[in-house]
């Protein structure tokens, strides 16, 4: 695989969370997961987390492979190890593709993703500013921690910022 | 999930042979020599192995098939989109060059070489594990490589934050194409064929 080894870029896997401060850039690749990225404008400090089911349902593991645990932990590093006020948070949600066209629960996965998102974003006090969700291709996203300008490239189509 | 090393060791064993095997398939189909650079099988924990593949920018074509049989399990094959045409070229036995953009010829392709892989692999497990193997019809995928890789774990990740991955990496002679073959055995369905194939040793030792 061809690898960037630029310092500044922080690469985030499934079920996993990130959490940089300027000039670091965090950036994911997405199907049917949703990429979730928060920031602090003032201390210009971002965060990511990319989920790939909407429920744990006591399943153990990573927490951050779920909404319902990974949109806390991440809210939860934001302030208590970056030291953001979380008034100050805002929100951008991409992802939650439909990958294969097969008439499935597992496959069409992406629709409850974005919807058990927005939910507890909406629980814990969080706006969404910003969001490029759905179809039915991948998604590639990069946060630059200096701006919180979220590129948006969705597979055939050009990129965009958010 | 669990394996033990000594599963693992002689997976890694069959996995060669199959590759071998599947490489010698792979350049007599194409007509042109696709050289195996690695072949790697461990237990890989999911947010590492996607964070090596979302590092990855390219744009992408995957056939992804299911094995089903005594081993159950998933294959992708997967190249860069512009290898992809150059595969076609070759496959076609066309002038190279002469495929322009992606299209179903291209897709047929794909989906052509991800067949002829997956049944070199299923018929070197059936004769090492001595049972039969199925490939299911392949589905093909066009995307950015981690989303398309994401996918291709996705079911097993739910359940698990490691999986068992095999990955061989091919290069196209005298070309800058590289291509990966991915498998990924179901594991409950593995440790009962492996200890067949234990089984079946000890007594041919005897």
């Amino acid at each position: 695989m061809i690898l960037n080894n630029n310092g500044n870029i922080v690469t985030v896997g499934v079920g996993d969370l990130k959490v940089a401060q300027s000039p670091k850039v965090i950036k994911t690749s997405l199907g049917s997961c949703v990429g979730v990225v928060l920031y602090d404008n003032i201390q210009k400090v971002g965060g990511m987390l990319h989920l790939m089911l909407p429920n744990c349902n006591d399943r153990e593991g990573k927490p951050g492979k779920y909404a319902d645990t990974g949109i806390p932990l991440l809210l939860d590093l934001m302030v208590n190890k970056a030291k953001s006020k979380k008034n100050v948070l805002t929100a951008k949600i991409f992802g939650g593709a439909k990958m294969f066209s097969v008439n499935s629960e597992v496959f069409d996965i992406g629709k409850s993703n974005i919807t058990e998102t927005q939910k507890i974003l909406g629980n814990l006090g969080i706006r969404i500013i910003a969001s490029r969700v759905g179809g039915t291709k991948g998604h590639q996203i990069s946060l630059d921690t200096q701006t919180g300008i979220v590129q948006s490239r969705i597979f055939g189509e050009k990129t965009e910022q958010y | 999930m669990q394996i033990s090393k000594e599963h693992l060791k002689i997976l890694d064993i069959i996995v060669k042979i199959s590759m071998d095997s599947a490489s010698r398939s792979f350049s007599k189909t194409i007509k042109h020599a696709a050289l195996i650079e690695l072949v790697k099988t461990d237990l890989v924990d999911i947010s590492e192995i996607t964070e090596e593949m979302n590092n990855d920018f390219r744009e992408m074509v995957a056939s992804i098939l299911r094995l089903e049989g005594s081993l159950n399990g998933k294959l992708m094959f997967m190249i860069p989109l512009d290898g992809a045409l150059m595969l076609q070229d070759f496959y076609l036995q066309d002038e190279p060059g002469t495929a322009k953009e992606f299209d179903e010829f291209t897709e047929g392709t794909v989906q052509e070489i991800g067949n002829i892989l997956a049944s070199a692999i299923g018929n070197s497990f059936a004769a090492g594990f001595g049972s039969m193997l199925l490939p299911t019809p392949p589905q093909v995928l066009c995307d950015f490589a981690g989303s398309i890789f994401g996918q291709l774990i996705f079911e097993e990740s739910m359940d698990n934050d490691k999986i068992l991955l095999t990955e061989t990496k091919f290069k196209l002679r005298n070309t800058e194409i590289d291509c990966y073959f991915f498998l990924l055995p179901d594991l409950n369905t593995l440790e009962e064929s492996l200890d067949k194939y234990e089984k079946a040793s000890d007594t041919d030792s005897l």
